[in-house]
This record gives C-alpha cells, sequence and structure tokens, in this order.
C-alpha cells in the first residue's frame, strides 16, 4: 500500500474547549459552514464536520460538544473523548475562553496526555480587555511549548493566525504530574492584571433605567389599553395615514409605535452602550427578587413581540389580508368547483388550508418568535435563569440545567429533545423527553396561543398556562418517585451578559426560518392533502365519528375539533393553526377555548418529535409516553371542563 | 430541617479542628482561599477551576450559591457548596 503523499492527505482537525468558549463560532470562522452559535452552555450537542484549505493543503475541521474535563463522565464529554481517540486527529484545537484562564490551562494539562499536536485558541479577546487583563501570549507559548493564538471569533480577528498554525506539529509538554501546581505556576507567570474595575455598587445608571422602564411599561400599557383605547388609536392612526383601513397594520404601527419603541429602544441602547449596567443586569438576573421582576419584564417584553406584532399584526395582514381577502377568492375565481377546486382551495384544499396555516399563521409567528429566542440566546440571559429555576426543577428530578432544553422547547419541541443530551443521567434524559412532549408548546404552538388569549382575557390565558404548568410539575414530581437512580448536582458557568451581534441574530432566525420552511411546509401540505383524501374517501368521518364521544362528550368541544387534533399529530402547530382558524370564525366559546387550548398544548407531541423521541430513547419507551400522553391530556381537559362548567353554573 | 441532622458525618469532620470552615458558613460578599474539597466532587469541581489553592469569593447564597472565581462566575447547588471548606480572606478593597 503506497502511503499518499503528505501534502495531498487531508489533515483531521478537531475543536475541543469549555462550553461556550466559542468553538461553534471558530468552526463557522475556518470552514465557512453555520454551526449554531448562542452565549450558553451546551449548544453543540452533535458533531459538526467542516473542511477548509490552506496552501494547497486540506484539513477536515471537526466541532464536539463542550467538556469540561477528560476524565468526567457525562455523555459529551465521553462523546467527546471518543471522537479523540477514534479520529486520531493531526492537530487538536483547544479553544478557550481567554477571559477564564484557569479550567482552560487544567483541561490543556489533560489534553497533553493524549499526546497528539495540540495548539491553544484563547478566544473572546474582546472582552479581556474589557476587563483590564493581560495575557502574555509568547510566555504561554513557551511554557507550553504550543502555539498560542488570541482570537476574537465573532468578529473573525486573529483567525487568518489560527489558519496559519493548522499545520503545526507541536505537543505540549507537561512537566511533573502536578496537573493544579503545573497550572498555577503558569498563571502566575503569564496573567497581568492592570486595573481591576468593580461594578459600583448601585450605578446610576441601572436604577434609573429601570425606574424609567417600569415607568413607561406601566404608562404605556394604560394610556394605549385603557385611557386611550385601541379603537380610538386606530382612528388617531387612520387619520394619520390616511385611511390604510387595515385594521392589522394599525396594530403594528401601534405596538411597535407605542410599545416597543419607547421601552425596547432605551433598553438596548443601555445594554450596548453602557457596560456597568450590563453587569449589574447579570447580577440583578440570578437574585431571587430581581431575578423574578427581570423575568416577568423579559417575558412582557416577549409577548408584546410575539403576540401582539407576530401573532396578531402580522398574522393577520397575512391571513385575513392577503390570503381570504385576495388569494383564495382569486384561485376560487380560477378554479371552478370540482374536483381540482376543491383539492386546492375547498374545505381541505392545499392552498387555503395547507399554505394559508403554513405562511399566513405559522411563519410570522415561528420567525418572530426565533428573533427573540435568539436574541435571549446570545444575550447570556438563559443560563441564569437555570439558577433561579434549580429548586423548582429539583421536585421534578432534573436541576437546573434542564431549563435550558426546556426553554427550547419553546422553539421546537423536536429540537430541545435532542438537547437533552446535555443531562448527565439517562433518567434526567427521560424526565426532560417526557416533559417536553406533554407540556412544551412549540414557538408556533406558543403564537397560536399568545394570539388567541390576546383576543380574549388575561385570566383565559393564566388558565391555560398554569394548567399546562401544573401537569408538568405533577408529572415532573411523580416520575422522580417513579424512576430509580439519583439526580446529578448543579454547577454551571454563568457567561457574561453580551450585547448580541445582530448579525448572528439575523443568521440564526433566517437558519431556524429555512428549516421551518423546507422541513414543515412540506408536511402542512401533505397533511392537508392526507386529509382531503380521508375526507374524500369519507374515512375522515368515521374516524371524527370515533372520536366525537371523547371529544363531544367529555370536552364538550364541536365537532370538527376531532379533525384539528388529528392534525395536531402532523405538527402541533399545524393543529394549533386549525384551533386559531376556529377561534377566528367564532365557533368556540371561551370554555371551549380553554380546555381545546390546554388538551391542544399537553396533546400528543408532533410526528417529527416523535420520532426524535425513537431515536433517542427506543421504541418502547417512546410509544409509552406518547399513550400516557394521550390519555393524560384528554384526561386532564375533561377534568378542567368539568370544573370550569360547574363553577360558572354555581357563579 | 436543619443541615446537622442531615450530615452528620461533615460535621463530626468539622469538629476535628480542621483549619478552616465551610463555603457555605460564610457570609455573602466574603473573599476566601479553597482548602479542601470533598473527593467525591473534587472532578467536577476542578473542571470549573475550584481546587484547594484557589481564590474565590461568595456572590450570592440564595436560591443557589455563586461564586466569583477570577473573572468566571459559577452557579452551583448548596449540595455542592457544602463539599467545600475554605479559609477566610481580609477583603481586598478594605
Amino acid at each position: 500500500m503506497i502511503e499518499p503523499e503528505p501534502s495531498k492527505r487531508i489533515r483531521k482537525i478537531i475543536l475541543v474547549g469549555q462550553p461556550n468558549v466559542g468553538k461553534s463560532a471558530v468552526f463557522t470562522r475556518l470552514t465557512g459552514r453555520y454551526a449554531a452559535v448562542s452565549n450558553y452552555p451546551g449548544t453543540t450537542v452533535e458533531i459538526f464536520r467542516g473542511g477548509t484549505a490552506v496552501d494547497h493543503q486540506d484539513y477536515e475541521i471537526l466541532d464536539t460538544p463542550g467538556i469540561h474535563s477528560l476524565f468526567a463522565g457525562s455523555a459529551d464529554e465521553r462523546a467527546t473523548l471518543g471522537v479523540l481517540r477514534r479520529e486520531k486527529p493531526d492537530l487538536i484545537i483547544q479553544v478557550a475562553d481567554g477571559t477564564n484562564l484557569r479550567p482552560a490551562l487544567l483541561l490543556t494539562a489533560q489534553l497533553a496526555q493524549l499526546g497528539r499536536p495540540l495548539l491553544l485558541d484563547l478566544n473572546m479577546t474582546d472582552e479581556r480587555g474589557q476587563k483590564g487583563i493581560r495575557v502574555d501570549c509568547s510566555k504561554l507559548s513557551e511554557r507550553l511549548g504550543i502555539p498560542v493564538v488570541e482570537t476574537t471569533a465573532t468578529t473573525g480577528q486573529g483567525m487568518e493566525a489560527v489558519r496559519r498554525q493548522l499545520n503545526s506539529e507541536a505537543r505540549c509538554i507537561l512537566h511533573g504530574c502536578q496537573p493544579f501546581e503545573w497550572v498555577e505556576d503558569i498563571l502566575e507567570e503569564v496573567r497581568r492584571r492592570e486595573e481591576v474595575r468593580l461594578g459600583s455598587p448601585r450605578s446610576r445608571t441601572a436604577v434609573f433605567l429601570a425606574a424609567s422602564l417600569l415607568g413607561v411599561l406601566l404608562h404605556f400599557e394604560n394610556y394605549v389599553g385603557t385611557v386611550m383605547g385601541w379603537p380610538t388609536l386606530y382612528k388617531f392612526l387612520e387619520g394619520r395615514l390616511g385611511g390604510t383601513g387595515n385594521p392589522h397594520l394599525l396594530t403594528a404601527v401601534a405596538v411597535v409605535g407605542s410599545f416597543l419603541l419607547p421601552v425596547l429602544l432605551p433598553l438596548l441602547w443601555a445594554l450596548k452602550v453602557d457596560p456597568r449596567f450590563r453587569e449589574r443586569l447579570g447580577i440583578w438576573a440570578r437574585r431571587p427578587v430581581n431575578g423574578l421582576f427581570i423575568l416577568l419584564v423579559t417575558l412582557s417584553l416577549m409577548y408584546q413581540f410575539v403576540g401582539h406584532l407576530g401573532a396578531q399584526s402580522l398574522v393577520g395582514v397575512l391571513e385575513e389580508g392577503l390570503f381570504a381577502k385576495h388569494l383564495t377568492p382569486f384561485l376560487q375565481g380560477l378554479f371552478p368547483p370540482g374536483w381540482l377546486g376543491e383539492l386546492l382551495v375547498g374545505q381541505y384544499g392545499v392552498i387555503s388550508v395547507g399554505l394559508t396555516y403554513g405562511i399566513a399563521i405559522v411563519l410570522p409567528v415561528v420567525a418572530t418568535f426565533f428573533v427573540a429566542l435568539s436574541f435571549l440566546e446570545d444575550s447570556g440571559y438563559l443560563p441564569r435563569l437555570t439558577l433561579l429555576s434549580d429548586r423548582l426543577l429539583r421536585t421534578m428530578g432534573l436541576n437546573g440545567k434542564a431549563f435550558l432544553p426546556m426553554v427550547l422547547g419553546l422553539g421546537c419541541v423536536t429540537m430541545a429533545t435532542l438537547t437533552t443530551r446535555i443531562l448527565p443521567t439517562r433518567r434526567e434524559r427521560l424526565i426532560a423527553t417526557l416533559l417536553l412532549a406533554l407540556g412544551m408548546p412549540c414557538s408556533a404552538q406558543l403564537g397560536v396561543i399568545m394570539g388567541i388569549v390576546a383576543g380574549a382575557s388575561a385570566g383565559a390565558a393564566l388558565l391555560v398556562f398554569g394548567t399546562v404548568f401544573l401537569q408538568l410539575i405533577l408529572v415532573g414530581a411523580v416520575l422522580s418517585r417513579i424512576l430509580k437512580g439519583r439526580r446529578s448536582p448543579f454547577i454551571m458557568e454563568l457567561p457574561p451578559i453580551r450585547f448580541p451581534l445582530w448579525g448572528n441574530i439575523f443568521r440564526k432566525t433566517w437558519v431556524r426560518v429555512k428549516w421551518f420552511l423546507r422541513e414543515a411546509l412540506p408536511l402542512f401540505v401533505l397533511g392537508t392533502l392526507a386529509l382531503f383524501l380521508l375526507d374524500r374517501l369519507h374515512v375522515l368521518d368515521a374516524l371524527v365519528g370515533a372520536a366525537e364521544p371523547v371529544v363531544t362528550g367529555l370536552l364538550d368541544l364541536p365537532r370538527r375539533t376531532a379533525t384539528v387534533f388529528f392534525m395536531g399529530f402532523l405538527r402541533r402547530d399545524y393543529g394549533a393553526a386549525g384551533l386559531f382558524d376556529m377561534v377566528l370564525r367564532g365557533q368556540l366559546d371561551w370554555i371551549q377555548t380553554i380546555v381545546g387550548l390546554t388538551v391542544m398544548t399537553l396533546f400528543v407531541p408532533c410526528l417529527a418529535n416523535f420520532f426524535v423521541m425513537v431515536k433517542e430513547q427506543g421504541l418502547k419507551v417512546g410509544l409509552a409516553m406518547v399513550g400516557f400522553i394521550t390519555f393524560y391530556s384528554v384526561g386532564v381537559g375533561a377534568v378542567l371542563n368539568w370544573i370550569i362548567r360547574s363553577l360558572s353554573v354555581t357563579g | 430541617m436543619k443541615r446537622s441532622q442531615r450530615l452528620p458525618a461533615l460535621r463530626s469532620e468539622k469538629r476535628q479542628s480542621f483549619p478552616g470552615r465551610r463555603l457555605v458558613d460564610l457570609p455573602r460578599a466574603a473573599r476566601a482561599r479553597i482548602l479542601r474539597v470533598d473527593l467525591a466532587l473534587a472532578p467536577q469541581l476542578a473542571g470549573f477551576g475550584l481546587y484547594p489553592g484557589v481564590e474565590i469569593q461568595l456572590q450570592q447564597k440564595r436560591p443557589g450559591f455563586v461564586i466569583r472565581c477570577d473573572e468566571a462566575e459559577i452557579a452551583l447547588e448548596t449540595g455542592l457548596a457544602r463539599g467545600i471548606w475554605v479559609q477566610r480572606m481580609r477583603s481586598r478593597n478594605s
């Protein structure tokens, strides 16, 4: 066998490092392939591969999940160690947080034991400058015996130096076998601290901004909501805009003008320009009382953005404006009633239902939600919530770490189920997977719920979310009693609060929206097609008839809701959109709306989620979960329905 | 439920005049140097740069512990914090 020429051989490079130090950003910079980048540990759960070439030499680059140590035993750490052993890399690039050298060097000491060429990349140099820390890189390089480069991968600074070092053969020299002492010695030599700027205990700007935020918040909710009233505002705006006549467009203008601009912009501005405010916010966000306040403000801002702007205004413009007023009538005129007309624009028409739901109802919600979620992800706020939620999650047999998959479940339950891998024990993964499938509404569903309850009352929203939340705690608590095994202890690094890069936010949103269009939209169309066929063959009637005693008897919902639940099997948001449609048409009273929403939220996860559940937990567990959820959700719906009805009769 | 009732083993160790105190007994904002780490927790804590000899500052005790170690903030549950013994240091600013 002839060994290929060394220059022709593809050299293999593996990126390794602590969680949340920017491996994926480095990976993206090196290969040009997009790997999701966020400001919380555990963004990468799979190994990404990409390639690049420098000076006619090809490189294969692998991005791995973050690890704290080669020797501890979480699933991620085992996976990364396995890759390091199996792939026999020509170079390991250790990406490290340049502001936090100690854990980084400890990992370097462990990586040195592997005996492969090593390169140390001190990332996030920009933040180090802000914190007044200097590292003597040449000294560090000399002590470790390997090249050390400084980068800011999010902006691309220093990446050229990394590319030049890709063919490095240097191996790390570890003197003695006392890694702790070795690390402390090196730290002593290379670290220079300039001035340590501690945030003043009561930063005046921060207090001022918080106060004004609260004031503006109260003021504008009051002003717009009660004093002025929406109809008055519409009229005012209509006069200004010269009678556009589209109420949804006006709502959008009103929301942006009255709420988002005065509240969001000052907040964003303060976040961007004042590092002390960022620091203060980071501290507040993890305190029990202030943390709760900040959570409420965040949720209300999100509600304004996703619930009002996305689910009401944009959906209104697209659904009622574009599809219902123009496109569908136009097509109905084009295709005379008959077989083809029914297929395209009938009761289960591909365009009148499939595309309308996908593009007009779900897409605006998904897009606005993804913008908000990406912003939160990159800000570094989410890890602080893990600390606050640790206690609560402990009652469910989980720990604070499980908060991240749960929140991501609000984006897409399917993707979140994959990230349960960051949880260390099988027991925790099992609980998290079931809770995700049971009670986490995904973004589209959430938006649709917000859209519906924004039209109803705050009490309705509380009732729906409260019921669902209660089920999560209940089922989690029971599961944690039943399942064997122990909860793993909670420890996590809290990243600094950062002002997200707009480029990254839009890129991430775009990738997710593209994913939605590619994965979900075909399913919407196929689902509608399936419904159409079932309807034509009169199977649908039989199915609905079979479900009727449950749907109309137990839940007191109209017959058509059964169809909506069937749609929910295909994709949750598809079903939720169907429900939304029924509410818009006034086919549900408020009790039915609440019961329907609750059952739909708890109800069986979509097909994609089911596949992922099977992939992660096995077919038997997956089926058992689906079976349990089906009965449980209907049961909860029935009980809720009974309680509300008996209360409203007596009351 | 008192801590002393739950963890008799640790309490007896403390009585053996070990030169130091438990991290959980420090007041907020105190500076300290780690003296000893429960062996069972050591690998996990070391991954975050928490091992004997390292200087830390206690930032928060409720709802969970937050420790500042150099520039990094590490959140950990009380159970883990119980496994850390420290020596208190004079505050640098005062």
